[in-house]
């Protein structure tokens, strides 16, 4: 099974440096949800990383892509976080537990 | 004989309630540590990132964009990947193990013509992933078991609100009108034997 990186060119190419099988190089958003349109359908793939910066741009992210039980696809970020961006991990919190939980 | 079979559907309901319950109380809490988890290896994740690609851009730098997209696009692969599933309180969840395929010391390109800022990029993207791994697996693990909480809470709440309340309904309605029939024959009764004293 492979993994595949989908990102900005240095995402992936350093991705690629580490290993990873294949990489995508998306110049923005619209490019990179494209991409994942046609990775998901494709039956080889076990985990597509997205670099953060372009997975909180795409509209619906979530219920897009997060929702798939196969492949697995992982948020990745490539640097420090930006301020007030969003997190999917406390928004998914958030939504089943019904309140905000921080995590000291 | 039908009040019988609703009170043992309701104690059935009740145990299946108290169970279900205490399997969302123990997903969330499982998703809390996970959450835990998360956030140290999404800092980890953000903090090596951000280290192997500043010896990225060194990397470009020196040997120029062009080149380097060279040397990228020639690169073997390294890893498979290899998905395993495991059951935590019966959620189905994936987990990861890498194989690499290759020395881990030797890069994965020529060293004739590469710098040695590629080496160390290479070594802090390959130390990083490691991490990226971990972190893509939690990404996965707590979305499934999210969307367990979800279908437990649910059916926390049907029983609760629902079948539960339905059941009580139903044997309160035997239990009266037992009751009056009950209340009927007894009157019956002292009519017949009344009768029966004046004659």
């Amino acid at each position: 099974m492979k993994i595949i990186a989908v990102g900005s060119q240095d995402f992936v190419a350093g991705l690629r440096l580490a290993g990873v099988n294949e990489g995508l190089v998306a110049s923005n958003y619209q490019d990179a949800d494209e991409k994942l349109l046609v990775l998901i359908k494709r039956g080889d793939v076990a985990l597509i990383l997205v670099e953060e910066s372009y997975a909180l741009e795409i509209p619906k992210f979530y219920d897009k892509y997060l929702k798939l039980k196969q492949p697995v696809i992982a948020v990745i970020p490539s640097g420090k976080a930006k301020e007030g961006a969003r997190d999917y991990m406390s928004e998914l919190i958030k939504r089943t537990i019904g309140v905000e939980v921080v995590i000291k | 004989m039908e009040l019988i079979n609703l009170r043992r559907r309701k104690r059935l309901a009740e145990r299946g309630l108290a169970l279900l319950k205490e399997k969302r109380d123990a997903l969330v809490m499982e998703l809390l540590s996970l959450a835990k988890e998360y956030q140290t290896v999404m800092l980890e994740v953000r903090e090596k990132m951000e280290n192997a690609m500043s010896y990225l851009a060194l990397a470009k730098a020196d040997l120029g964009m062009y080149k380097l997209n060279e040397i990228v696009a020639s690169l073997k692969p390294q890893v498979t990947i290899d998905v395993k599933f495991r059951s935590i309180m019966g959620v189905v969840t994936p987990m990861f193990k890498v194989l690499p395929s290759v020395d881990a010391n030797t890069p994965p390109y020529n060293l004739i013509g590469t710098s040695s800022y590629l080496d160390e990029a290479t070594k802090a993207f390959r130390d990083a992933f490691m991490s990226v791994i971990r972190l893509a697996e939690i990404q996965a693990v707590a979305r499934r078991i999210a969307e367990e909480v979800e279908k437990a809470k649910r059916r926390v709440n049907a029983l609760e609100n629902v079948v539960i309340p339905t059941i009580e309904r139903n044997i309160k309605y035997i239990e009266l009108y037992l009751d009056e029939r009950a209340r009927e024959d007894i009157f019956r009764l002292r009519l017949l034997k009344k009768k029966r004293v004046r004659k």
